[in-house]
């Protein structure tokens, strides 16, 4: 947030923007109020895709090619680079359709076109931050059977169907995946305390609460449905004695709105600058202090 | 609590001059920060239809720098588009070790080296502690500010290490300075593959010129055990099964006497963290840690403070 005056847009020759690893649920949905009609659509993008429509219109004309946009950039940041043109062989033979050498030049090109403007979207920013990594050794360290251990994973795989992986760091998401799968198991997890994770219990308990409602209300759309298909009503049953738990604070809308990071991006503006931003005071300040 | 406190830095501009190099991925420019006048050096990435789209090394370089801050690592000041073009705003580096240690006019003494070896440690070291692999140090790499800070530079080459189910590809590091696991075409490697390089490099400053230039990479496999013997099963355990472990020439490892022949000025705790650093099986060879805390480097003379080495005598322009 920001309370120095700016120069109109009309003038500016040179804007700042930032990148922020982490929004609450109600930043997403402010960012989002401008882009996205179908909330249900989103539900199965991963998290380029997702950051892709925080900040750009969602058209059904467009979401298969940000999805292959998506891959794209993906494979290179996570050096696993493949050739774009060998991906949209690939992406043809799934949709069925046919292209000939030159239309799939411009396919190509519309791609790369796609490219530069998802990299501006995301500000630049190739952190990454994976959930299951951090489980098997959160489990680990916990000591969790490989079982348990399994179903957490399965869990976690099924939460990119959700907008935890814009809010939250991966330790919370795969402590609230492993706390879940005890559950299910109706096994106890007063062994897990959160500071000794860099976490707290709120963000915890946010995607405790995001899990159970992709569960209980989509259930045949997830992972874990097509392995265990009878767990559903067992999540019901988890969610009732939680009424009372909370999940991540969240801000004002009056401080939204006053927000330069959800303005419109202006891609006319000549030079635009990417910064990384420092927000992980916000996340610190919610660990207990010893 | 929720607020973010951070104030958008000023908009800064700059200027750009001359052109100064040119690689596969970018053009470099000199220029100006206009609001301080401080000197940068400006990478324009270069895009094109034969390319696909953002250019790895352009890729790694923006992830890595963005958030390494430390007075031995290149600063990424900038990274901004305009006109579609992306740029990296980088500090502006006159001089690199090479070019020093090409420069015939310029003595160094055993100090100047200390110093310029404690720099590149501590700058690898902040890159390891972060978890994070250069895979391309070579004296080249090394970069000189005007105040004598030695900066290592090109990250296009770097990545975080890998987890344990992740494939590696061993084509990395500029032939000369190739680690034998490496070399061996290993595809779990870790952070030793950088500090042979160091060491390689310490060997270079010692002699002045390159300690093992190999013509190619069958040649190199070749001049690296020369020097320093093949390593076997009894010196590396499971050596043999690597890919490239195979129609090998076994050389014995050198004596202590040859070491002190081949580098004559070398003391006695030189010669130790040499062979800390190029020791073959990776498992053993020193870690940042145990180089910085080294006796060589608490041993008479102290390194030359940055400001006191030598500089280039020639300016090329």
């Amino acid at each position: 947030m920001t309370s120095v005056s700016r120069p109109s847009t009309a003038q500016l020759t040179s804007t700042i923007q930032l990148a922020r690893p982490f929004l609450t649920k109600s930043q997403i949905k402010h960012a989002q109020k401008k882009t996205i009609e179908n909330f249900t659509t989103l539900e199965t993008a991963m998290i380029y895709y997702q950051r892709y429509f925080l900040f750009n219109k969602f058209d059904t004309n467009i979401y298969y090619d940000i999805a292959i946009t998506s891959i794209f950039i993906a494979s290179k940041n996570e050096d696993t680079i493949k050739k774009l043109r060998d991906i949209l062989i690939i992406a043809n033979q799934i949709k069925n359709t046919f292209l000939t050498q030159d239309q799939l030049e411009l396919y190509r090109r519309k791609i790369l076109s796609l490219e530069s403007k998802l990299l501006e979207t995301i500000s630049f920013d190739f952190r990454l931050f994976h959930v299951e990594e951090l489980l098997i050794k959160i489990s680990k360290t916990l000591k969790i059977s490989k079982d348990l251990g399994y179903l957490a994973w399965l869990l976690a795989y099924d939460s990119y169907q959700t907008e935890l992986a814009l809010k939250i760091p991966p330790q919370s998401i795969s402590i609230a995946c492993i706390t879940l799968a005890l559950k299910l198991k109706d096994e106890n997890c007063d062994q897990i305390r959160p500071e000794d994770f860099h976490t707290s219990q709120n963000s915890i308990n946010e995607a405790l609460l995001d899990l159970l409602e992709l569960y209980i209300n989509s259930y045949n759309y997830t992972n874990l449905a097509s392995i265990y298909p009878d767990y559903q009503n067992k999540f019901v049953e988890i969610r009732i004695p939680m009424e009372d738990i909370n999940g991540l604070k969240e801000q004002d809308v009056s401080v939204l709105t006053k927000d330069d990071y959800y303005n419109d991006r202006d891609f006319s503006i000549g030079e635009r600058r990417y910064m990384l931003g420092n927000q992980r005071k916000r996340l610190y300040s919610e660990i207990p202090k010893n | 609590m929720l607020e973010t406190k951070n104030k958008p830095a000023p908009v800064q501009r700059y200027t750009k001059s001359k052109k100064v190099g040119e690689g596969t991925y970018a053009v470099v420019f000199l220029g100006k920060q206009i609001e301080s006048g401080r000197n940068i050096a400006i990478k324009e990435i270069k895009t094109g239809q034969f390319k696909d789209g953002l250019d790895m090394s352009a890729l790694r370089e923006v992830k890595y720098l963005q958030e390494l801050r430390h007075v031995n690592v290149i600063e990424l000041v900038d990274v901004f588009s305009a006109d579609d073009n992306l740029n990296l705003v980088l500090e502006f580096l006159p001089a690199d070790l090479e070019m020093i240690i090409k420069d015939r006019e310029i003595l160094f003494s055993p100090a100047d080296m200390k110093s310029w070896l404690l720099m590149t440690l501590r700058g690898v070291h902040h890159c390891h502690r972060n978890y994070i692999l250069h895979r391309d140090l070579k004296p080249n790499n090394l970069l000189l500010a005007p105040d004598g800070q030695l900066k290592i530079a090109d990250f296009g080459l770097a990545r975080s290490l890998g987890s344990p189910n992740e494939d590696l590809t061993s084509n990395v590091v500029t032939r000369w300075y190739r680690a034998p696991e490496l070399l061996f075409g290993a595809k779990h490697y870790t952070e030793a593959v950088d500090l042979w390089a160091v060491g390689i490099i310490f060997a270079e400053l010692m002699l002045r010129v390159p300690y093992l230039p190999g013509r190619d990479d069958l040649d190199q496999v070749d001049v690296t055990f020369k020097a320093l013997g093949t390593p076997t099963e009894e010196t590396w355990p499971n050596v043999s099964s690597l890919p490239l472990y195979n129609n090998l020439n076994f050389y014995p490892g050198p004596s202590r006497q040859e070491l002190r022949n081949r580098f004559l000025a070398a003391t006695e705790s030189a010669l130790d963290l040499m062979n800390g650093l190029t020791e073959l099986n990776p498992a053993n060879r020193w870690n940042t840690e145990k180089a910085l805390l080294s006796k060589y480097f608490t041993d008479l003379p102290a390194p030359t403070e940055p400001e006191n080495l030598p500089k280039l005598t020639k300016k090329d322009d």
